[in-house]
């Protein structure tokens, strides 16, 4: 091995052939001699195919009628135009088809059976009903926000990546948000996922099964934020809420109802937690900790990147993960590529929700989403 | 309908001579192509309709001044990518939104498990891009244009074509790939075969076990 390395930006201007001659004969020259650059070259290649290998989606049918819709209201609008005389001319009316059209394809594009499997995340979904249906069952300290927006679908639709199985999402909050992080350098697998992410778990300080931190303070309520209430009705207060579908539609202050309403029936959430550990992370003799991932550095270097990801993987800004490890994923043809292991506790006490995602964290992407079972 | 012989340029006259369905037509018979570069530029499904929404509305009125100097598919792809490049810049900064299977998806079987988790694993890479190196891959490696015609769709010359893409591609690869110095081949040559995912029974299991409980 020499020490100056090719770097990959120029492997794959090498590959592009954009390299001047010299420099080419140099490069391969020295790809002759070093196996970490041939393989880094091949990477190049091999993205290649990825790329080319990628499915073509099919335009979905909600989409397919809105654009339908606003071309058909563009003809109506230039015929309108041409009727009052403006010969040819782009019609004077784009505002109203423009504001026109989506409203319309709003009732359009609920279909099931395409919506789990078309993302409409974002805006109008995360603004009511996806998070306002989430049920707060616990104020434990960390506790899944989970991705439900197509819960209400999932029963038809087959998904690999369905998330929130169960209508029981919990979005709750604890501060300080104490999670369990570590590098394991971990190869990461389906077939290997639950043996890992129990070990993980046995590791992490807080026992995800038994222990949930009862917040003390600074609580906030899935209503609170889905209704985009403020919060001030549930601090300093157990905050248990529990609602239902209906509650929180967009604009109704959810947090207030759900916080007066559920706050001692589901005692079976509330008291029965101990209190956090507050200085948790042990020693992880047992667990070698090798060097994170080069690409996963800036996430791993980061607490507000840590969280700003898990709040992206669930939907939830309140969201703390038990357990967060740098590790790898394969799944052929996926091979070690350097991904964040992220472990929420789940509705399900016997289970954890487990996320892998690639580095680019911020996008809200997963590699995989896994319920676990926790041993016993 | 209008029969499959019609060239695109003859849909195209007759939209602007005023034939209603003529434009209707076009889109139809690109639809999947131009959602698939919205849909990879862009990563949302949501901007990607937006994007292809605003597109569609510019060639509609702006088929008059379509010259034919160029493919009408080449002209259609220009509208879109640089409505999506549009988009993007005015969304530089938008809140993080979770990815999940693609619309096309087919059920997953067993077999499909890998190949869309990969799917999914570039598939979020690419929105790591900067969108204009992002549009360059995907009209060159994703759809399998020719450098050229990829230069005239986003109205660069080709070298600046090559160049975004190879950017792209060395960024990507260093998040689907393997290519942590610390583990060079000479520490890892024994496992040159991947870790072990077993084969049929073992994907099996996996998948009812865990993906069983949304039931």
């Amino acid at each position: 091995m020499t020490d100056d390395h090719l770097s990959l930006d120029e492997l794959a201007e090498l590959d592009e052939g954009l390299l001047p001659p010299e420099r080419t004969s140099a490069i391969r020259a020295h790809l002759h001699g070093c196996g970490a650059c041939r393989d880094r070259a091949e990477a190049i290649s091999a993205t290649r195919s990825m790329l080319s290998d990628l499915p073509r989606p099919t335009m979905p049918d909600d989409v397919q009628a809105r654009l339908d819709d606003a071309i058909a209201a563009e003809a109506a609008a230039a015929e309108t135009a041409t009727r009052a005389a403006e010969p040819a001319s782009p019609p004077d009316e784009p505002e109203t088809v423009l504001v026109d059209v989506p409203a319309r394809s709003a009732d359009v594009i609920p279909a099931p059976g395409r919506v789990s499997s078309a993302p409409r995340f974002g805006r109008p979904t995360l603004a009511s009903s996806a998070v306002a249906a989430a049920v707060v069952l616990a104020v434990g300290a960390i506790v899944i926000g989970a991705l439900n927006h197509d819960r209400s679908q999932s029963g038809g639709a087959p998904q690999v990546e369905t998330i929130a199985p169960n209508g029981n999402s919990v979005i709750a909050s604890t501060q300080p948000a104490h999670f369990f992080q570590t590098s394991t350098g971990r190869d990461y697998t389906l077939a290997n996922l639950q043996p890992d992410i129990q070990g993980l778990i046995a590791r992490s300080p807080a026992d995800t099964a038994a222990a949930s931190p009862t917040a003390s303070k600074g609580t906030a309520t899935l209503g609170a934020v889905a209704g985009g209430s403020t919060a001030q009705g549930t601090q300093g207060t157990q905050g248990t809420t529990s609602s239902n579908g209906a509650a929180g539609t967009p604009g109704t202050p959810a947090g207030a109802k759900g916080g007066t309403n559920g706050d001692q029936k589901s005692g079976r959430h509330t008291a029965t937690v101990p209190a956090p550990a507050p200085t948790p992370v042990p020693s992880l003799s047992s667990l070698n900790q090798q060097p994170v991932p080069k690409p996963l550095q800036a996430l791993a270097g980061s607490r507000a990147k840590i969280l700003a990801c898990a709040a992206a993987l669930t939907g939830s800004h309140n969201a703390v993960p038990l357990a967060v490890d740098f590790g790898r994923w394969t799944n052929p043809p996926l091979r070690r590529a350097p991904s964040a292991i992220f472990v929420f506790k789940s509705p399900d006490p016997s289970a954890v929700s487990v996320y892998v995602t690639p580095p680019a964290c911020d996008s809200g992407t997963v590699y995989t989403y896994r319920l676990v079972p926790l041993p016993g | 309908m209008t029969s499959a012989s019609v060239g695109d340029d003859e849909l195209l006259a007759r939209h602007v001579a005023g034939d209603p369905d003529a434009f209707s037509e076009l889109i139809t018979r690109h639809r999947d192509r131009l959602w698939a570069v919205a849909l990879r530029t862009l990563g949302h499904p949501e901007d990607a309709a937006d994007a292809l929404q605003d597109a569609l509305i510019s060639a509609y009125r702006g088929a008059a001044g379509f010259r034919g100097n160029s493919a009408v598919t080449t002209w259609l792809h220009r509208i879109v990518v640089n409505s999506c490049l549009d988009l993007a810049r005015r969304h530089a900064v938008r809140p993080a939104e979770p990815l999940r299977l693609d619309p096309a998806s087919e059920p997953p079987g067993r077999d499909r498990m890998a190949e869309r988790e990969t799917s999914l694993a570039v598939i979020a890479a690419l929105r790591s891009l900067p969108p204009e190196q992002a549009a360059a891959v995907v009209l060159v490696d994703i759809e399998g244009y020719p450098v050229s015609e990829a230069a005239a769709m986003l109205e660069v010359p080709s070298g600046t074509v090559k160049s975004r893409c190879a950017r792209a591609r060395a960024r990507l690869a260093e998040q689907l790939c393997d290519l942590d110095p610390h583990r060079s081949h000479a520490e890892t040559g024994n496992d040159v075969d991947p870790p072990p995912v077993q084969p049929e029974a073992v994907h099996q299991e996996t998948e009812t076990q865990y993906g069983e409980e949304r039931a």
